[in-house]
C-alpha cells in the first residue's frame, strides 16, 4: 500500500503528533492514521483521521492539545478520536462498521498495533449498517421537510452524508463478496447491482462534496434520489442478511 | 551582445535622448535589484523564527498590517456571534461578551462596540496604534515585519542608491537645459518612478524574512486555501479566521450557503469623490498626451544629447 501524503499533510500531521506526545507522555498508547489517508488516497477535501488510544482522557493534557488541534484542522481537516484503551471492545462493537473499517484500513504512527486484537462480528457490523442506514435516511427525510425550500443549505447536508453512504458500500461489499474496495469506488461499484440508475447521483455526490456547490434547482430532487438509493441499500442489506 | 556591452561603455551623458533612456532604466534596474540584494541579505541573516501559528491576527498583522488585524477579527467575532453586525455598524452582543474574548486585540474592539459603532472607528489611529502595540514587538523582534531600526538599515542602503539615481537624471537633465533642450518630462517621470520604488522598498511592512515565513505559512495551509469554497461560517473551527489572516477577507466564501454574505457591508470599498471618475478620465487623456508626447518626447530627448 502506497500511504504517501502530500508533504503538507505530512508535516502538519508530524507537527500536531510532535505535541500529542508532548501532552500525553505515557499517557498515549497508540496513534493511528484510518480511512483514506492510512492509504495515501486523501482528496482536497478528504479529513484527515486519526486515533488516539489513551490511558486515560486528563483534562490538563487534552487542554494543551487544543490549540494545536484547532490549527491542524484547519489546516488538513484534521479529526481527532480520543478512545482509551479501556473503551476499544466497547466501541468496536458499538460502532462496529466504523472499526471494521479501521481495522482494515489504519496505519499505526505511535504505539503498537493495539488493533490486531480487535474482532468484530459479522451480526454486530449488519446491525450497525441498518442503524447507519435507517438514521441517514430519518436524518434526510427531516431535513428534507424542514430545510429544502431554502435548498443552498442542503448541499452541505447532503455532502456530510455521502462519506457515511460510501462507507456503508464498502463494508457491504467487503461482507457480501469479500471485497475491499475504497469507499468511493465501493458506492459505484455497489450502485451497479441495485436497481436503478445511480450514475449522476454519484457524479453529484462528488461535486457536492469537493465544491460544495450544486446546479440551482437540483439539491432537493438530488436529496430525495438519496433517500431512493438508501432504500435501495437497505433492500440489498436484506437479502445479505 | 557585444554592442550591448560597447553601448554602455559610452559616455552616458553623450548619448541621445532614446537611447539615454535606455541607459538610464538599465541603471535604475540594476540598481534597484542590487539594492534589494542588500537588503536581502541583512534582513535574512537571522535564522527563521517559529512564529505562534495559534493566532490568526498575529499572521493578518504580519501579511498585510494593523489594518488588517483589526478587520480579521472583526469578521472572526461576528463569526463567533460575540458581535453583531448592522450594515457597516457592529455592536456588542452581550455583556458577557468580553469575557469570553481571549486574545487583547479581541477584547480591544469589543470593549469600543458597547454601542453600534461603524468599522471606520474601529479601523481609525487610536486602535491601529493599539494593534501595533500589541504585535509589533514581537514580531518586529523575530525580525518578520520592519520596525524603525529595520526601515533605519534599508534606508542606509536604499537612499545613497536613490541620490545617486537623482544625481544622475538630474545632471543629464542639467546638460540638456544647458543645451537649449527642455523635452525632460520622460526622464524626470523615469527618475521619480524609480525613487518611488525605491522608498517603497524602505518602507515595505514585511522584511525580507517576514515574506519567507508568510510563504512557509501558506504552503502549511494550502488545503485550507483549496478548499476554501467549503469553509462555513459558525463552525466553531479557527478556519475561517485562518483563511481571512493568511489570504484575506475577500478569500471567504462568497455563496449564500457559506453564511459571509454580512462581510462586505461591514467593509464597504471607498466612495468615489464627486469628480473622481473624471479624474481617472483625466488621467486618461493625461496618459493619451503622454502618448502624443511621446513622438515629440522622443524627438525632444533625441536633442537633450546632441
Amino acid at each position: 500500500m502506497d500511504s504517501a501524503l502530500p508533504p503538507h499533510v505530512q508535516d502538519n500531521l508530524d507537527l500536531f503528533l510532535k505535541e500529542a506526545k508532548k501532552a500525553f507522555g505515557s499517557e498515549l498508547v497508540n496513534a493511528s492514521l484510518f480511512g483514506s489517508a492510512a492509504e495515501g488516497r486523501l482528496r482536497a477535501t478528504s479529513d484527515v483521521n486519526l486515533i488516539l488510544v489513551l490511558k486515560s482522557f486528563a483534562p490538563a493534557q487534552v487542554d494543551s492539545l487544543r490549540e494545536p488541534l484547532r490549527i491542524a484542522h484547519a489546516a488538513i481537516q484534521l479529526s481527532v478520536m480520543f478512545l482509551l484503551e479501556s473503551e476499544l471492545t466497547q466501541a468496536s462493537d458499538a460502532f462496529a462498521m466504523k472499526f471494521h473499517d479501521i481495522l482494515d484500513r489504519h496505519k499505526v504512527l505511535h504505539g503498537p498495533d493495539v488493533f490486531s486484537q480487535i474482532k468484530i462480528s459479522r451480526v454486530s457490523i449488519l446491525d450497525r449498517l441498518r442503524q447507519v442506514l435507517m438514521n441517514l435516511t430519518l436524518r434526510l427525510r427531516e431535513r428534507y421537510a424542514l430545510v429544502s425550500l431554502r435548498e443552498e443549505h442542503l448541499v452541505p447536508i447532503l455532502a456530510d452524508a455521502v462519506g457515511p453512504i460510501r462507507a456503508a458500500a464498502a463494508t457491504i461489499l467487503d461482507l457480501e463478496k469479500g471485497q475491499r474496495l475504497a469507499p468511493k469506488d465501493a458506492l459505484a461499484s455497489l450502485a451497479q447491482a441495485l436497481p436503478g440508475k445511480w450514475d449522476a447521483l454519484l457524479a453529484d455526490f462528488s461535486v457536492a462534496r469537493e465544491t460544495g456547490e450544486l446546479p440551482p434547482g437540483r439539491p432537493g430532487p438530488m436529496l430525495l434520489d438519496t433517500l431512493s438509493l438508501l432504500h435501495s441499500m437497505q433492500e440489498h442489506l436484506r437479502k445479505l442478511a | 551582445m557585444k554592442d550591448f556591452f560597447q553601448f554602455f561603455l559610452q559616455k552616458p551623458l553623450d548619448l541621445k535622448g532614446p537611447d539615454f533612456l535606455f541607459y538610464y532604466f538599465c541603471v535604475a534596474v540594476a540598481a534597484y535589484v542590487l539594492a534589494l540584494l542588500l537588503t536581502r541579505a541583512r534582513e535574512y541573516a537571522r535564522p527563521v523564527p517559529k512564529l505562534n501559528l495559534t493566532d490568526p491576527y498575529e499572521i493578518a498583522y504580519l501579511r498585510d498590517g494593523p489594518k488588517e488585524a483589526i478587520r480579521v477579527a472583526i469578521v472572526s467575532l461576528v463569526d463567533r456571534g460575540l458581535l453583531n453586525p448592522t450594515g457597516s455598524m457592529v455592536k456588542i452582543a452581550g455583556s458577557s461578551a468580553i469575557e469570553q474574548a481571549r486574545r487583547p486585540i479581541e477584547k480591544n474592539i469589543l470593549a469600543m462596540c458597547r454601542s453600534a459603532t461603524h468599522t471606520d472607528t474601529l479601523l481609525g489611529a487610536g486602535p491601529e496604534a493599539d494593534v501595533r502595540s500589541i504585535y509589533e514587538g514581537l514580531l518586529g523582534s523575530h525580525g518578520l515585519v520592519a520596525d524603525e531600526k529595520a526601515k533605519q538599515l534599508r534606508a542606509a542602503i536604499c537612499l545613497p542608491v536613490s541620490a545617486l539615481l537623482a544625481l544622475f537624471a538630474g545632471t543629464k537633465v542639467f546638460v540638456a537645459v544647458s543645451r537649449g533642450r527642455t523635452n525632460v518630462e520622460f526622464l524626470v517621470v523615469m527618475a521619480a518612478l524609480a525613487c518611488m520604488a525605491v522608498y517603497k522598498l524602505i518602507n515595505g511592512h514585511r522584511t525580507m524574512l517576514g515574506t519567507s515565513v508568510l510563504a512557509d505559512l501558506r504552503t502549511m495551509f494550502q488545503g485550507l486555501k483549496s478548499r476554501q469554497r467549503n469553509v462555513r461560517a459558525n463552525s466553531g473551527t479557527n478556519e475561517a479566521a485562518l483563511l481571512m489572516a493568511l489570504y484575506g477577507i475577500d478569500s471567504l466564501p462568497k455563496t449564500v450557503g457559506a453564511g459571509f454574505t454580512y462581510v462586505p457591508a461591514l467593509f464597504p470599498a471607498p466612495k468615489q469623490a464627486p469628480g473622481s471618475g473624471s479624474s481617472n478620465s483625466g488621467c486618461g487623456s493625461s496618459c493619451s498626451s503622454c502618448g502624443s508626447s511621446c513622438g515629440g518626447g522622443g524627438g525632444g530627448c533625441g536633442g537633450c544629447g546632441s
